[in-house]
């Protein structure tokens, strides 16, 4: 195993142990913000181990779909993570195309999670998926464009030759509105994927206004500690995309000629995640930031959002065209 | 004139703002988002001469560049906040074209302004070429914000927007003797802005509203 992967598998490893820290953070900004002291940055942690001491219970009506649900999305977050870059190298599995593996993963995370709600009968699941389905429906498509727009841009066809990961900050010379707009349209997607406000409100507890939280009503014990995590390894995904178009750092050669990590490279290496940890987190304080200035939108009025989504991409495009 | 590499990047980044604050202006209805979004895009073109100057940056800009900071970015909202307070808006200010069709006529016109800075082919002044298309995009807004709201509040934001854009095209060409220029003009809208300010109490308080929509119903 060469260098390279290795520090690759450390990043991957890195988000994995990390990512339930990302929501404690925004958690916190939001009790910052409301003169609270909050809940406890390791919260989720704890929450988590709580729940895998339980054992599960289930329905009488539910079926085998119901008990795969949480298995399939952990497993599409962990392997959306594989292909994702974590500065300043290239992702463990990076192969042309992977930006549509991405996308593919996210789909059929939320394919079983809509299955596991509709197995259920309960008629608000059933709503909460119709919710899902549709609001997925119209963020998908944006997505895509928003990582063809990154195709174009960096010439690649790989997520980590999209990111800055390899050519560093040369790569955003006279492209800052490009990324800029890019980074704002992920950045409502984001919020939209991952049910924040003003999409949806992950604290509500009212079944007629929640979208992703009704869903997972009905799992228990470490089925729910799956779904808990898959959503917290979500958001970081996003906010890895986002701190990874963003981040404004020289790129320092980590290897020497041998392949092998110097003295120097590691150094550059903690430098460059330290950055990254700190793009990411702040990205997380962006959405407390935003979940305590903003109300949850009504629910018809959430399509705005994807439209405004797709705007800034159609932007991010007319200023690649303008660019060109 | 010349951009440096630094504050080109700063400059595009800057640029990059003023068009996400003017499609948020196209997408929202509440009145306080809307004077936070016209206060962001007053402080940011409060920056602007600084790269029209380049490196010939003298005292006399750097004072015309603290009292445009002061004025566009503090004084102005701050006056639209005082009216925002006085009125009270029962509605939200909706629109007559719905937001998702503003924001996409926004997207059209910052797609036309790109084409049109390629027709004109401004070689003489780059900064101006770079600048056009967010300009033209920002006067545009403006114009839709005021012929497509409702509340007369939000048409006030459009005419704060459009001036935006029109400071936005004249920055590139502001040399010493044309910022007392812009200065006048500021202080005209100052004085705009405070006016329609005090007309739209009054007309709050004589018809107890500002939807300018029961303006049409007025009878005998």
């Amino acid at each position: 195993m060469t260098s390279q992967m290795i520090v690759a598998l450390g990043g991957m490893l890195l988000s994995l142990l990390l990512a339930p820290l990302l929501p404690g953070c925004t958690n916190r900004v939001k009790a910052m913000m409301g003169g609270r002291k909050g809940r406890p940055l390791l919260q989720l942690y704890f929450d988590l181990c709580r729940l895998m001491g339980k054992s599960p219970v289930y329905p009488g009506v539910t079926t085998y779909f119901f008990k795969a649900a949480p298995t399939a999305c952990l497993t599409s977050a962990v392997a959306a993570l594989t292909v994702l870059p974590f500065w300043p190298v290239a992702a463990p599995a990076n192969f042309s195309g992977d930006f549509i593996l991405l996308a593919g993963l996210f789909a059929m995370s939320r394919f079983f999670l809509i299955l596991a709600a509709l197995d259920t009968g309960s008629a608000f699941e059933g709503m909460g998926a119709s919710r899902d389905a549709l609001f997925s429906a119209l963020a998908e498509p944006i997505f895509l464009f928003c990582l063809l727009l990154l195709c174009r841009q960096a010439h690649s066809l790989t997520l980590s030759g999209m990111t800055t990961v390899a050519a560093g900050p040369a790569a955003i010379q006279g492209y800052w509105m490009f990324y800029l707009m890019l980074a704002f349209a992920l950045f409502l997607l984001l919020l939209q994927e991952n049910s924040r406000i003003p999409v949806d409100d992950p604290n509500t507890h009212l079944e007629l206004t929640m979208i992703h939280e009704v869903m997972i009503l009905d799992h228990s014990g470490p089925d729910l500690a799956f779904l808990e995590y898959a959503a917290a390894l979500k958001l970081w995904i996003f906010s890895l995309l986002i701190a990874g178009l963003v981040l404004p750092l020289p790129s320092v050669p980590l290897f020497d000629d041998g392949g092998s990590l110097g003295p120097h490279g590691l150094a550059g290496l903690a430098v460059h995640w330290g950055t990254t940890l700190l793009a990411i987190f702040g990205v997380g304080a962006l959405v407390g930031l935003v979940e305590s200035l903003m109300a949850r939108l009504r629910m018809e009025r959430v399509p705005q959002v994807l439209a405004m989504a797709g705007a800034f991409a159609g932007l991010a495009a007319l200023t690649l065209w303008r660019q060109a | 004139m010349t951009v440096l590499p630094v504050a080109g990047n700063v400059l595009e980044a800057l640029l990059g703002l003023v068009i996400i604050s003017d499609f948020c202006l196209l997408g929202a209805e509440r009145s306080r988002l809307c004077i936070r979004l016209v206060a962001l895009q007053g402080v940011i073109l409060g920056f602007m001469p600084v790269f029209a100057a380049g490196d010939g940056m003298t005292p006399w800009l750097a004072v015309a560049v603290a009292v445009f900071f002061v004025v566009k970015g503090g004084m102005l909202p701050l006056l639209l906040w005082h009216t925002y307070k006085k009125l009270h808006p029962r509605a939200p200010g909706a629109s007559y074209l719905g937001n998702t069709a503003s924001v996409l006529l926004g997207l059209a016109a910052f797609a036309f302004s790109l084409w049109l800075n390629s027709r004109l082919g401004i070689a003489a002044n780059p900064l101006f070429s770079h600048i056009f298309p967010t300009a033209f995009a920002t006067i545009f807004s403006g114009l839709l914000l005021i012929t497509s709201r409702r509340m007369a509040l939000a048409q006030i934001f459009g005419y704060l927007v459009m001036e935006n854009g029109i400071y936005l095209l004249g920055a590139p060409m502001a040399q010493e003797s044309a910022v007392w220029l812009e200065f006048s003009i500021l202080m005209d809208i100052l004085v705009a802005a405070f006016v329609m300010g005090i007309a739209l109490t009054h007309i709050n308080r004589a018809f107890d509203s500002t939807d300018v929509e029961c303006f049409a119903s007025l009878r005998d």
